[in-house]
């Protein structure tokens, strides 16, 4: 009986964890080039199995067909498009299609879908959000100057009085399960230099691309999630209860 | 737990009020000359790594991917839309609009920043010592100062900066200087003091002075005011999204509330 408690248990607090997600996502449901993240379940291995120990042996083969619970698979991140919001500032860039924005800081690169730019007192092109360099197509830091205004054309190539100084680089990666968030909008990828690959989509200049998150959706999985968490509680109380009643009741004399 | 979606639905509601707030002072300057409407940018906070990538799992292998859970947003900044203002005619000598890019310098008062301040607003006055000066605020001098002789009948302000007076009894125009614009690699980083006035900053870079129409700078327009950038229309659209997903925050507290209460009622007979 108490085994049931435990199962009880990782289903609240895999739906509190499932809540947490969506509680990040709806907060961030104004956030430009923000991608909201999956929280994926799927059952638990039961101890014995996870130690690869022989069931047969070391559990009860009626428990081991109920399996372990409800556990976390790793973050996925929902990578669909985002709708196009007309800025009319020409240094606001949204892609149309797959592929990232590379920007490097003092910690290494990242890549980024927040198309926000800002040219900085050094005539650098940065991010507006955290001064990150912009990266060209073969990932070196683009600079501007203040002789006139800087217009971005649908594949990428910064010009300035109608000269080409720069192209912007657009980049994918071979598997973006691999893909990780460090917050600011910035994603991660393991030895990312190595692992960038070119990429064509369309760029929109005066536009961003808003956050991907749907209030529906986000909102039917937040109610879902709430009341499996009710249901698991309402179990582990029933079983609770179940206890108390064996422990206190049964065999009462008198 | 769910007191992590708590705080992240805060952060929303923190944020997103904080948006309510710009946009409800853009829209109270809809008609304030020269005003540059502000936009506020949001990130993503820092996630809670739970389980690093990599990690072995029962049968010795790494796992791919780790489990984040992010822990909100934030307010990155608030950007200026230094986009131009449309220009309204006023016929008045001393308004001066500026077309294009930069802005006109003038003196302040020294305690405040390095005692120079920067405005696009050309509302210009004549003080009682004859120096040109802002209408607004304290009476700003211009830099550097212009000084307009006595029994001036007729001011004429041309595209390049250029002021010629014709003067009572004379009928010759004379030259009394020349306005000057000053122009930042990046205007969106600069100081807004109030006023209508900006100040440098480190982010702004150093003021590059210049004059109308040269280098890339503005040329300027007598007898014209320039209006306000913000649009009504997009301010109101911006503030009803910011209201929804305010809502959609306050589901998250409530949710999250509730997990919690639902928790804390388990031991209850």
């Amino acid at each position: 009986m108490t085994y049931g408690l435990y199962l009880s248990a990782t289903g609240v607090l895999t739906n509190s964890l499932r809540q947490d997600v969506i509680a990040n996502n709806l907060a961030n449901s104004e956030t430009v080039g923000f991608k909201r993240d999956l929280p994926l379940f799927a059952e638990m291995l039961t101890e014995a199995r996870m130690r690869r120990l022989d069931p047969a042996r070391h559990s009860n083969p009626v428990l081991e067909n109920l399996g372990g619970g409800l556990r976390v698979l790793p973050t996925a991140t929902d990578l669909a498009q985002g709708e196009m919001e007309s800025t009319g500032n020409p240094l606001d860039v949204a892609i149309h299609g797959e592929g990232f924005f590379a920007v490097c800081d003092a910690r290494g690169m990242h890549l980024t879908r927040s198309g926000q730019f800002i040219v900085d007192r050094a005539g650098r092109l940065t991010l507006a959000s955290g001064g990150q360099q912009v990266l060209d197509e073969k990932a070196r830091p683009i600079t501007l100057d203040s002789s006139g205004p800087v217009s971005i054309g649908n594949d990428g190539r910064v010009s300035q009085n109608g000269q080409e100084v720069a192209r912007i680089g657009l980049f994918t990666v071979p598997s973006s399960r691999l893909l990780s968030k460090r917050g600011a909008g910035l994603l991660d990828y393991p030895q990312l230099k190595k692992n960038l690959r070119p990429a064509a989509p369309t760029l929109r200049s005066g536009f961003l691309e808003r956050s991907n998150v749907e209030p529906a959706t986000e909102l039917s999985q937040l109610m879902d999630a709430h009341r499996q968490l009710e249901a698991n509680a309402n179990m582990i109380r029933y079983q609770d209860q179940m206890l108390s009643r064996l422990m206190n009741d049964v065999g009462k004399i008198g | 737990m769910a007191i992590t979606a708590l705080n992240s639905a805060a952060t929303g509601l923190r944020a997103l009020s904080t948006r309510i707030d710009v946009i409800a002072n853009n829209l109270a300057n809809a008609e304030t000359t020269a005003f540059k409407r502000s936009r506020m940018n949001f990130e993503d906070l820092m996630y809670l790594m739970l389980k690093a990538p990599g990690a072995t799992n029962g049968d010795g292998e790494p796992s791919p991917a780790g489990i984040f859970v992010g822990l909100g947003v934030k307010i990155s900044n608030t950007q200026l839309d230094t986009e131009q203002g449309s220009m309204e005619s006023t016929n008045r000598q001393l308004d001066v609009a500026i077309q294009g890019e930069g802005f006109f310098k003038v003196k302040t008062l020294s305690t405040l920043g390095d005692g120079f301040a920067y405005t696009r607003n050309g509302n210009f006055f004549i003080n009682k010592n004859r120096e040109l000066v802002l209408g607004m605020g304290d009476g700003y001098k211009v830099v550097p100062p212009i000084t307009v002789p006595a029994n001036t009948t007729d001011i004429v302000i041309s595209q390049d900066g250029n002021i010629d007076v014709l003067q009572a009894g004379s009928a010759a125009k004379k030259n009394i200087g020349r306005l000057r614009m000053t122009q930042f690699v990046n205007p969106q980083g600069l100081k807004v003091v109030g006023g209508g006035l900006y100040q440098q900053t480190e982010a702004s870079g150093e003021a590059i002075d210049s004059f109308p129409g040269e280098n890339g700078a503005g040329i300027l327009l007598q007898g014209h005011l320039e209006g306000s950038n913000v649009d009504p229309v997009k301010e109101l659209v911006t503030l009803i999204k910011t209201q929804r997903a305010f809502e959609l925050n306050s589901q998250s507290i409530q949710t999250a509330d509730q997990a919690l209460q639902t928790i804390g009622n388990l031991r209850r007979f």
